[in-house]
């Protein structure tokens, strides 16, 4: 049997750790699944208690908490296996008998496709219900989503759920705190080093214009290409190397 | 067989163990005993595969323990000081993690539970620290591995429980089982442990089984004091003696007094059992 990759370990893996996020983590995401319609019970409970008539919130700003709600998700995301570094359950996982590599994919699908379509699924249904419930909310966010470039999203998604699981698995404390803070701190440097590029051409056609955005999109593409590769090491690493 | 050459391991601020050389050999219950912080535990979780040596090798069976190669962690289970409690039943528990060992039988697992009294049914969460311990104790014996490192298993189990604990390693191990028991409580596992493996600050002190202690040395348990003694304690009985066995007389080992010797004459003890 080998000591990389064998199916059927990965399989009896990748059950055992269905279980434990299920028994776990599942509870997490379908609360933040269901905070669309904690909004929408918060806008209507508030707009008859206040002005006296049923109104239900449009599709604007059903869009801004499903937002907000995604970037909690993102932030649960370096909990999801936030655990590793504890002494406790770290050694627990790590005494498990399979090999780092069914480990890091169970990790990777658990945390790219399973929680996020758990999540998702539950959001976009209940909101669909409620579209359905109350016409007058305008659009749901199902019809809505379908105008958007779905590749681009997924890249996007990929680098995001990467990003918050390395994080999770370097910091020790604070997870949630410094995963937000160097992701503004690249963020800030990639702008000054993008600004910077721009002040070096003083007058701009509108060529240039058009020439540069199709840079920066190409470059963007490299840059979270680039970044979900060095991610998926730096986490396939970090269980490698991981001590208790 | 696991062998270890020249291991040497730090954390940051200190160093913990410094040209450690052992030889453990099948079929043999070593306890591993030692002042804190002498790196015991470190020990063992190096042995599992937990930490990365910072030089020097461990082999066991011919692997390295911190590839963490599936086989080899199918065939050792690693029973910590304080372990985690689950969100389960001590049933649920024991079938869902249980898979991964190839000789894990839920029927010893459930023998053993009865006999330290708890309910497979309890959730692991409810139970207290005891039963928690009793729990996993039951689910190591049950995964029937060749290596077992347990660290401290008797802490915080009651005095039926200890005795039981005993009775089940006797019980629920092979052949070619080894285990390696690191403890404080050597009054809990001294009818059990055989070698003695005494650890000091960055280096083994002793490692001799219990046979080649009491040929070496001589436990005296009358009344009277003796000069020679390398150790002397008094208790309500009497006194417990310890001097070396120039006689070839039989005595019964007392691990106490046996490690306060050691403690109190560490170089006599390693040129006694051959560790300089």
């Amino acid at each position: 049997m080998s000591e990389t990759f064998n199916f059927k370990r990965f399989s009896t893996y990748f059950s055992y750790d269905l279980t434990q996020m299920w028994r776990n983590k599942a509870m997490t995401a379908l609360l933040l699944g269901g905070g669309g319609l904690i909004f929408f019970l918060f806008y209507v409970s508030c707009n008859l208690t206040l002005f006296q008539h049923l109104k239900t919130p449009d599709l604007a700003s059903r869009a801004g908490i499903f937002m907000l709600c995604v970037f909690l998700f993102n932030l649960f995301t370096t909990r999801t296996y936030g655990f590793l570094t504890d002494k406790k359950k770290g050694a627990d996982f790590l005494m498990v008998p399979a090999s780092t590599l069914e480990k890091f994919l169970s990790m990777i699908i658990m945390t790219i496709i399973v929680l996020p379509l758990l999540f998702i699924l539950t959001y976009l249904c209940i909101d669909a219900i409620l579209c359905l419930c109350f016409p007058l909310s305008g659009e749901c966010l199902f019809q809505a989503a379908g105008e958007l470039s779905i590749k681009n999203f997924l890249v996007i998604h990929v680098h995001n759920m990467l990003y918050y699981l390395f994080c999770g698995l370097v910091f020790k404390r604070n997870k949630i705190f410094w995963s937000i803070a160097i992701g503004i701190i690249i963020g800030i440097l990639f702008s000054l080093f993008g600004i910077s590029g721009l002040m070096d051409n003083s007058t701009f056609s509108q060529d240039d214009i058009l020439q540069i955005v199709a840079q920066l999109k190409r470059a963007g593409g490299i840059l979270i290409g680039a970044g979900i590769v060095v991610l998926a090491c730096g986490v396939y690493y970090r269980l490698k190397t991981i001590m208790h | 067989m696991i062998e270890i050459n020249n291991l040497a391991f730090s954390f940051p601020s200190r160093d913990v163990l410094q040209g450690i050389n052992l030889r453990l050999e099948e079929g043999k219950f070593y306890g591993l005993l030692g002042e804190n912080g002498v790196g015991k535990t470190t020990l063992l979780t190096l042995l599992c595969g937990l930490k990365k040596p910072k030089s020097g090798t461990i082999r066991i069976d011919g692997r390295s323990p911190f590839d963490r190669q599936p086989s080899l962690l199918q065939e050792q289970f690693y029973l910590p000081e304080e372990v985690l409690s689950v969100h389960a039943t001590a049933a649920a528990f024991a079938r869902e993690k249980g898979v991964f060992w190839p000789k894990f039988s839920m029927e010893v697992f459930q023998r053993l539970l009865e006999g330290f009294e708890v309910d497979a049914r309890q959730r692991m969460d409810k139970m207290s620290a005891g039963q928690v311990k009793k729990t996993w104790i039951s689910f190591a014996l049950a995964t029937g591995v060749r290596y077992y490192y347990l660290d401290e298993p008797t802490n915080g189990l009651d005095i039926p429980s200890k005795a039981q604990f005993r009775k089940a390693i006797m019980q629920f191990t092979h052949e070619d089982t080894t285990l390696i028991i690191s403890t404080h409580q050597v009054r809990d596992l001294e009818n059990v442990i055989d070698p003695i493996i005494i650890l000091d600050s960055k280096e083994v002190l002793v490692n001799a089984s219990i046979e080649e202690i009491e040929s070496k040395l001589y436990f005296d348990y009358g009344q009277e004091a003796n000069p020679a003694a390398l150790y002397a304690e008094q208790t309500p009985g009497g006194l417990i003696q310890v001097y070396p066995n120039d006689s070839h007389a039989v005595s019964k080992i007392n691990l106490e007094a046996f490690f306060n010797t050691v403690h109190h004459h560490k170089e006599e003890a390693k040129n006694l059992f051959g560790n300089q």
